[in-house]
């Protein structure tokens, strides 16, 4: 992600961004793809690939802090703090296969990834419609 | 205030990513990073940027305790952990140059900062007057009426958060503001019931009238 964000609403293109990446993954896995058509895809690290988020959630956590909605941003902080720490688990080779009696199915690792994946962007999707606009004014400038 | 991401440091931060742990954590670069960490949080801190400053700090401590840990080159995770770290480290610092003129500007704090905060989100709150006198306090009772939690649970936050708790039998014992919020603060941040998380960020969003 070359951009941190929208100028007007940063936190609503970290959320479009997430699930972009959440739809990809369910797609096709944690693969890379090269650009040629036969080109081998590579398998790349849950880690690396969330790495693309960092900055810019980090831009905004620190833009809330700076504007005294500390609990704001703590909220963002933990959202995707869980969802590294999955992401570390997952690279780890810490997650088991888990049934679920709701579903009565076995959900794997890179399922589990993608439900912390998605439990985060729901988190912040929902902090988001508590931010006035208004807050974001400036964001984009700096 | 200085420049939070400087050059050296970002390097340093790279080496760490690169070099063993050992050898990052007995180099003069390392004695760098801490002395720029800690000037960079009372900086912040004098700024009245309590959070940020604690974000700095927290995260500093974090990398120097992955480093340590990744001084045992059996554990795979503590690899990840320590890149982690390091990453963190770098965005907080990133992060802070990039919003250095709205960081390098004094903000109030206390409740009357964070009302204004709240009545004015888009724009940077104004000094308040209180913020020259003594530092605000809260008596236990004003604490548990803003709260409604119960004495044990203000007890066991106060004495996760680190911050000064009664002695038995104590009376008349008020916490500062600033003791307040890093209680509450650390609920949000620790409690696993979301209902009491929700009470702290409520109460934050309200702050009480607080006595000198």
């Amino acid at each position: 992600m070359s951009n941190s964000g929208s100028p007007n609403r940063p936190l609503a293109r970290l959320v479009v961004e997430l699930y972009d990446w959440i739809g990809r993954v369910r797609g096709s896995g944690l693969l890379l793809r090269r650009e040629g058509f036969d080109d081998p895809a590579q398998a790349v690290r849950a880690v690396d690939e969330l790495g693309q988020f960092r900055e810019p959630a980090k831009a905004i956590i620190v833009w809330l802090e700076l504007h005294g909605r500390d609990t704001d941003a703590a909220e963002a902080d933990d959202a995707m703090a869980g969802l590294r720490e999955t992401a570390r688990q997952y690279d780890a080779g810490e997650l088991q296969s888990l049934f679920s009696e709701r579903s009565d199915e076995y959900f794997d690792p890179l399922d589990q990834l993608i439900e912390a994946a998605s439990r985060a962007a729901g988190r912040l999707e929902d902090l988001d419609g508590t931010i006035p606009h208004t807050l974001w004014r400036g964001f984009g400038d700096a | 205030m200085r420049d939070p991401w400087p050059e050296h440091i970002r390097r340093l931060l790279d080496a760490c990513a690169g070099q063993p742990a050992h050898q990052v954590l007995t180099s003069a670069g390392w004695a760098d990073l801490r002395r720029h960490c800690g000037d960079l949080a009372i900086a912040l801190d004098s700024l009245g940027r309590r959070t940020i400053a604690q974000r700095v700090d927290r995260d500093y401590a974090r990398l120097h305790e992955q480093l340590r840990e990744a001084t045992n080159p059996e554990s795979t995770a503590a690899s990840l952990l320590c890149a982690d770290a390091v990453a963190e480290l770098a965005s907080t610092l990133a992060s802070i140059q990039r919003f250095q003129a709205v960081a390098g500007a004094p903000r109030a704090s206390g409740p009357a900062g964070i009302a204004a905060a709240s009545q004015n989100p888009g724009s940077e709150p104004k000094r308040a007057p209180e913020a020259r006198r003594p530092p605000p306090t809260l008596t236990v009772a004003a604490f548990i009426e803003w709260t409604n939690f119960s004495h044990s649970t203000l007890n066991k936050y106060a004495r996760l958060a680190k911050v000064p708790t009664p002695r038995r039998g104590e009376r008349n014992f008020r916490y500062t503001w600033a003791d307040a919020r890093k209680i509450l603060e650390t609920i949000i941040a620790q409690a696993s019931d979301r209902r009491i998380r929700d009470k702290c960020r409520t109460a934050l969003k309200n702050p009480p009238e607080i006595t000198q």
